[in-house]
């Protein structure tokens, strides 16, 4: 028996769009999350997954095997990718300034009926996203496919088309990085959040790994 | 804080700790960073921050795209969109084998190119006052050239060519050809003029040329790879 997906796949190879805009209804939100999570623009996102989805038309062909899912996501990712970069070259808004311009767009009901409890969740994800565009965008491309959208190494690595061994390090400074964002913000976090960062009874251990040149076990 | 004997703290840094998650270091510094964390109870927190931290960003609900994104039948283009990369990654070949043969062609003598005009001798008519001598009286002193093969004659232009004289007094009579520039010598240094490597001049263009072009090219490919390289 033939997987629905693999049957509309198939006909959008022919040519079949309406095929393929049943495929474009299953994935646009997990396509339009990635590119909102790396471009932190709601309009930009929109663009780029109409964008990634016009491409991946267009060279359906080229799909063989897989997973239909993770090809759309790598072609999303490696056209923010490229978005980002265009924006590092000629930085247009700065960077800096974007957290404070992020939207929060959660719609209602995706935490229940509770109004307080999908208040929270709009915060968490507004703060979730301010920590992401505080990282530089090869970082930030780094830690939303592998964090976020847990993307293997390799095919992260290939999607952004950098070696695995710069993937590793950017992955482990981004990580690092946003640690010591949500410290510095632990105070004024979401109380969910909040509480990952219980205090230390010796919080100057936490300067400790800033001192610490190479570890000696 | 514990240090070591050089004074420095001995706690991993904080990438180190971040690259745990998710088996980023070689497997026998993390096992050394375990081992670490096993007895660091402020190394064990770090981690486990970070631990939340990503759990964090798998759970945070993304927002829901502002419009429905489907195509409409006016945004597509009929046709399959043609890929470069194999196109231009082809002229890449094509053109790094010209530029090569552009430039071995001409030490391994293929390049087809007039050879150095070869020094004729020179008939001067015996005069009637002259004293009869029982030699041919007016050839060119022997210079012994040695000639470069004709395949290579005049490929830099400025050939040096040492001629042997037989005395180092002699050497009567005009230059056999004008430009020829002789230092009169022991050894003899004749510079030869462009006129038998006039093959250079459209050579060394010719050569910059093909580096440009497959500067061009290479950049070419290396574009449309990065534009392609989800669909190859």
């Amino acid at each position: 028996m033939i997987d629905p997906e693999e049957e509309l796949v198939q006909r959008a190879r022919q040519g079949d769009l309406e095929a393929f805009n049943r495929l474009v209804l299953a994935y646009q939100e997990q396509v339009y999350g990635l590119a909102y999570r790396l471009l932190g623009d709601a309009d930009a996102a929109a663009d780029a997954a109409q964008e990634a989805f016009l491409s991946a038309f267009q060279h359906i062909r080229s799909f063989r095997k897989g997973s239909f899912r993770a090809w759309l996501l790598r072609i999303t990712a490696n056209f923010c990718y490229d978005v980002l970069r265009k924006q590092r070259t000629r930085p247009q808004t700065s960077l800096e300034g974007l957290p404070s311009g992020v939207e929060s767009h959660l719609p209602v009901g995706e935490a229940g009926e509770d109004p307080t409890l999908q208040a929270e969740q709009e915060e968490v994800s507004r703060e979730v996203q301010q920590a992401l565009m505080s990282l530089s965008p090869e970082q930030r491309a780094v830690i939303v496919l592998c964090d976020l959208q847990e993307f293997p190494y390799d095919q992260a690595a290939r999607t952004l088309g950098i070696s695995l061994g710069t993937l590793k390090s950017r992955l482990s400074r981004g990580r690092a990085r946003l640690r010591e964002y949500f410290r510095e913000r632990r105070e004024l976090l979401p109380a969910t959040v909040r509480s990952i960062f219980a205090p230390h009874d010796s919080d100057g251990a936490e300067e400790k790994s800033d001192e610490a040149g190479s570890f000696r076990p | 804080m514990r240090q070591d004997r050089f004074g420095r703290s001995s706690h991993p840094s904080p990438q180190e700790i971040a690259a745990l998650e998710g088996h980023l270091l070689s497997p026998r510094r993390e096992r050394r960073l375990r081992r670490h964390l096993q007895e660091c109870p402020d190394c064990r927190r770090h981690l486990d921050e970070v631990r939340a931290i990503r759990s964090l960003l798998r759970n945070a609900p993304s927002p829901p795209p502002p419009r429905e994104l489907t195509l409409s039948p006016r945004r597509v283009r009929p046709g399959r969109p043609v890929l470069w990369y194999p196109v231009f990654r082809a002229a890449t070949a094509v053109v790094a084998v010209l530029v090569l043969f552009l430039f071995l062609a001409d030490p391994l003598g293929l390049s087809p190119r007039p050879a150095l005009a070869t020094p004729r001798p020179i008939a001067v008519k015996p005069s009637p006052s002259a004293s009869p001598s029982p030699r041919p009286a007016a050839v060119e002193p022997a210079i012994t050239r040695r000639q470069p093969p004709t395949g290579l004659a005049g490929t830099s232009g400025l050939l040096s060519t040492p001629a042997v004289l037989p005395s180092e007094a002699a050497y009567p009579g005009p230059q056999p050809t004008p430009w020829i520039r002789a230092t009169v010598s022991r050894t003899q240094t004749v510079v030869a003029p462009p006129t038998g490597g006039g093959g250079d001049a459209l050579l060394w263009p010719l050569r910059a040329g093909g580096l440009l072009l497959l500067g061009l090219v290479l950049g070419l490919t290396w574009w449309t790879y990065r534009r392609e390289r989800l669909f190859l």
